[in-house]
C-alpha cells in the first residue's frame, strides 16, 4: 500500500516537473517578448532590480504557503499576519525597542499566529479555510487596534536594511532572503523525508497517518513557518513603505494563492512544486510590471491576469483528462 | 502535544494582551476615530507645512517678490482657457502620473484633464505615463518604482497614504525626478489640491443656512461625520472642517453632545455602507440629522443604508457630501443630497500640466496650489454642470 503511493506521488511530482518546465519555458518567452516590446525600460537595471524587490515578500511566502498547500491546507491569514506585523512592528518601533529586538518580537509574533491556526486546523479540527479566514480577520483587526486604523512611519536601521538593504552593495538583502527561503523550500520538499512527507500527507492523509506518520505534527508545523515567513513577508514590506499600516496586506493572500496555483499546486493537495511557485509568482509579477510599463490600464491589466491563470490551470486540467483517457 | 499547546496557547494570549495593551485599550471605533481627530487636528499644522516644508519657506517670498511664478502662470493662462500653450514646452519632454484610484469619477475627471493639458502643452501622448494606484500603498509603491524605471521628467504622484510618500519622495530625490503631489501630501513636492480645511468648513456654512431654515440647531437630532482616518490626518479634516463650522455658529456645548464620528472605510460604498448600518443602531431615535462623508461614493453607500432601515426622509436629512463629481452632481439632481463642494477634478490638469512644464524648464512652482471650491446645489447647477439637468 504505501510503495503504491509512493509511486503515485513520485508520478505525480514527475508530471509535475514537466508542468515546471513548461512554465519556465513560458516565463523564458515573456521575458524576451517582454524584454523586445518594453525596450527600453523593461529589461533594465532599474526596472527588473526594483521588480524582483517588490516581489520578495509575496515569494518568501508562497514558498511556505505552497507546503502547507501540498500537504492539503490552505491559510489565507497570511495577508492579515502581514498588516499586523507591520503595524506591531511601527508601535514597537515609536516606543523605543531596538530594531533587532522589534525583529526577534516580529517573527515571534508570526511564530505564535502560525501556531494558533496549526492549532485550530489540528487539535481542534477546524477546517483550514474557515479557521484562517477568521484569524485573517482577528489579526487584521488587532492590526488596526494597534495603530487605530493609521499609518505609522517606521524607520529604524535595522528594519530599513531588511527591505532596503544591499549585500556587497549590489543584491538586495530582500532577493537574498527569497533566494534562501526558496533553496530551503525546495530541499526540504525534494530531497528530505519531511518533504515526502508532506507530499504523501497531502495525496492520503489516512493512508499516511496508517503508515506511521504523524500526519497532525506536519501540519502543525507548517502553519507554524508559514505564520514566521509571512511575519518575515511584513517586515519586509514595512521597510520597503517605511510605514507600518493596517492595510497592508490587504488582499495578498489572494495573489499568492493564485500564484501558488498558477505554480501547478493544486488546491487539494498532495501535488505541487516550489519551482512552480516561484514560476507562478514571477508570471503574475512580471506580467503586472510589464503592462503597466506599456501604460495598459489597471482593468485591462486585471483581466489579462485572470486570464492567464485560468488558460494555465485549465491547461493541466486538459492535459490531465487526456494522461488518464490514455491509461 | 499538551505542553505544546498550553505553551501555544499561552503565547497567544500573551500576544493578543500585549497588542491591546501596546493600543491603549482602543478597542473602540468611536475612540479610535476621536484619536484620530485629536491627532489630526494636532498634526495638521505640521503635516501641512510638510507639504512643502523645504522648499516653501524659501521660495516662497522670494518668489513672489521676483515674479518667480511667471512662467507657471503664463502656461496656466493658456491652460485655462484651453489653448496651446506657447512654443509647445512639453515637446521632447515625459510625464508620469499615478493616480490614487481609477474607475472613480472624480480620479477619472483628474487623469482625463492631464491629457487634455498634457497635448495642448505639446507632449506626445505616448510620453505621458500612467498607473494605478488602487487605493493600496503597496501597489502605489510597485509604481512608483516602473514610473522610475522610465525615468520621466517629472512625477505627479496622486497616492493616499502620506507617510508612504516620504519612501517616494526619497527615491525621486535620489533621481533628481521631480514630484507634485495631489491632495495627498508628498514631503518635500509642491502641493497641488484641496484644502482639507476649508472645503470642510464650506459644507458646514452651507449645512447651517438649511439647519436655521428647518428651524435651528435645536431641531437637529445629530450631526454625523463619516471619516476615513486610515488615510490620515490631513484628510480627516474634511470632515472635521465641517464640525468646526458648527461649533463657531453654535458653540461645543450644543455641537459636541449631537455629534456621531464614524469610520466610514476607504473611499468606497461599500464600507460606508456598513458603518452607516452601525451607526444608525447607534441613534435609534434620530429624525432629524445633518450627515457629510469624505466623497460621493462613500455618500452613495451610507445613504442606501439609510433607506435599507427605512429611515430616510429627504426633508429631515441635511446631506451635504465632497467633490461635486459626476456622481455627487446626480445626488443632488435627484434629490439626495442638498449641495456638495466643488473641487472641479476636471480641472486639475489645468495646475498640474502647467506646474509640471514650469518644472521641466527648471522654472518654480508655488509650494501650494489651491483649487477653487464653489457650493453647488440645485440653485447654480445650471451654471456650472447644465449637462447634468439634461440627462
Amino acid at each position: 500500500m504505501a510503495e503504491i503511493k509512493a509511486a503515485e506521488v513520485s508520478q505525480k511530482k514527475k508530471s509535475v516537473l514537466n508542468n515546471t518546465a513548461i512554465l519556465f519555458l513560458i516565463l523564458v518567452a515573456m521575458f524576451g517578448i517582454f524584454s523586445y516590446i518594453g525596450r527600453p525600460w523593461f529589461f533594465s537595471r532599474l526596472n527588473i532590480i526594483p521588480m524582483i524587490n517588490n516581489l520578495s515578500f509575496i515569494g518568501i511566502v508562497a514558498a511556505v504557503l505552497t507546503m502547507v498547500m501540498i500537504s492539503g491546507e490552505i491559510d489565507f491569514s497570511v495577508g492579515g499576519n502581514i498588516g499586523l506585523t507591520a503595524c506591531l512592528t511601527a508601535v514597537l518601533l515609536e516606543r523605543g525597542l531596538p530594531g533587532w529586538l522589534v525583529v526577534i518580537i516580529a517573527l515571534a509574533a508570526g511564530a505564535a499566529m502560525g501556531a494558533f491556526n496549526g492549532m485550530l486546523v489540528t487539535v481542534i479540527g477546524v477546517n483550514s479555510i474557515m479557521a484562517t479566514i477568521g484569524t485573517m480577520f482577528i489579526w487584521r483587526g488587532i492590526g488596526y487596534t494597534l495603530t487605530n486604523g493609521e499609518s505609522m512611519l517606521a524607520m529604524n536601521p535595522v528594519i530599513d536594511f531588511i527591505g532596503r538593504g544591499f549585500i556587497f552593495k549590489v543584491i538586495p538583502f530582500p532577493i537574498v532572503l527569497l533566494v534562501i527561503i526558496f533553496v530551503l523550500t525546495y530541499v526540504i520538499m525534494n530531497h528530505s523525508k519531511w518533504g515526502r512527507r508532506i507530499y504523501a500527507i497531502g495525496a492520503n492523509p489516512l493512508a499516511s497517518y496508517l503508515s506511521g506518520i504523524n500526519v497532525k505534527r506536519v501540519k502543525f508545523i507548517g502553519f507554524l513557518l508559514c505564520g514566521i515567513t509571512a511575519s518575515l513577508g511584513g517586515l519586509i514590506l514595512t521597510s520597503l513603505s517605511a510605514v507600518g499600516m493596517p492595510q497592508h496586506g490587504q488582499g495578498l493572500e489572494l495573489v499568492i494563492v493564485s500564484s501558488i496555483i498558477l505554480g501547478g499546486t493544486v488546491l487539494g493537495g498532495g501535488k505541487g512544486q516550489i519551482l512552480g511557485t516561484l514560476a507562478g509568482v514571477l508570471i503574475l509579477s512580471i506580467l503586472y510590471n510589464f503592462l503597466t510599463i506599456m501604460n495598459v490600464y489597471y482593468f485591462y491589466i486585471q483581466i489579462v491576469q485572470g486570464s492567464v491563470l485560468i488558460i494555465v490551470v485549465s491547461t493541466y486540467e486538459i492535459g490531465q483528462a487526456m494522461k488518464r483517457r490514455r491509461m | 502535544m499538551k505542553k505544546a499547546i498550553i505553551l501555544i496557547a499561552t503565547a497567544i494570549t500573551l500576544f493578543l494582551v500585549a497588542s491591546i495593551t501596546l493600543s491603549g485599550c482602543a478597542v473602540d471605533q468611536q475612540s479610535a476615530v476621536q484619536s484620530a481627530v485629536e491627532s489630526a487636528l494636532e498634526s495638521v499644522a505640521a503635516e501641512t507645512t510638510a507639504v512643502a516644508a523645504e522648499t516653501a519657506a524659501a521660495e516662497t517670498t522670494a518668489a513672489v517678490e521676483t515674479g518667480a511664478y511667471d512662467y507657471y502662470e503664463l502656461l496656466r493662462a493658456s491652460a485655462i482657457k484651453n489653448e496651446a500653450y506657447p512654443d509647445a514646452p512639453a515637446a521632447g519632454q515625459t510625464l508620469a502620473f499615478t493616480n490614487i484610484m481609477g474607475g472613480i469619477t472624480f480620479c477619472e475627471a483628474v487623469w482625463k484633464n492631464v491629457q487634455d493639458q498634457w497635448v495642448l502643452a505639446g507632449g506626445d501622448p505616448a510620453s505621458l505615463y500612467y498607473a494605478d494606484n488602487q487605493y493600496d500603498a503597496t501597489i502605489g509603491l510597485k509604481n512608483a518604482d516602473i514610473m522610475l524605471a522610465k525615468n520621466p521628467n517629472v512625477l505627479i504622484n496622486f497616492q493616499f497614504d502620506s507617510k508612504v510618500n516620504s519612501i517616494i519622495s526619497i527615491k525621486f530625490g535620489q533621481a533628481n525626478i521631480p514630484i507634485i503631489a495631489v491632495d495627498v501630501p508628498t514631503p518635500g513636492a509642491p502641493f497641488m489640491g484641496v484644502n482639507n480645511f476649508k472645503v470642510a468648513y464650506l459644507a458646514g456654512e452651507e449645512a447651517i443656512k438649511r439647519v436655521e431654515d428647518m428651524g435651528g440647531i435645536d431641531k437637529i437630532d445629530n450631526i454625523i461625520l463619516m471619516q476615513m482616518p486610515a488615510a490620515g490626518e490631513v484628510l480627516m479634516l474634511r470632515s472635521e472642517g465641517f464640525y468646526q463650522a458648527f461649533v463657531d455658529k453654535y458653540g461645543a456645548e450644543v455641537i459636541d453632545p449631537k455629534t456621531v464620528r464614524a469610520d466610514g472605510g476607504a473611499g468606497e460604498a461599500e464600507q460606508a455602507n456598513k458603518s452607516m448600518t452601525d451607526v444608525l443602531a447607534t441613534i435609534p431615535n434620530a429624525k432629524n440629522c445633518v450627515l457629510t462623508s469624505i466623497n460621493a461614493q462613500t455618500m452613495s453607500g451610507i445613504i442606501s443604508a439609510i433607506q435599507t432601515a427605512g429611515r430616510w426622509d429627504p426633508e429631515k436629512w441635511i446631506v451635504i457630501t465632497q467633490g461635486a463629481d459626476e456622481t455627487a452632481n446626480q445626488q443632488i439632481v435627484d434629490g439626495l443630497v442638498k449641495a456638495s463642494i466643488a473641487y472641479f477634478p476636471e480641472r486639475y490638469g489645468e495646475y498640474l500640466v502647467p506646474a509640471s512644464v514650469a518644472l521641466m524648464k527648471g522654472e518654480v512652482v508655488p509650494p501650494f496650489m489651491y483649487v477653487e471650491n464653489v457650493v453647488i446645489s440645485m440653485d447654480n447647477m445650471k451654471d456650472y454642470y447644465p449637462e447634468m439637468l439634461t440627462k
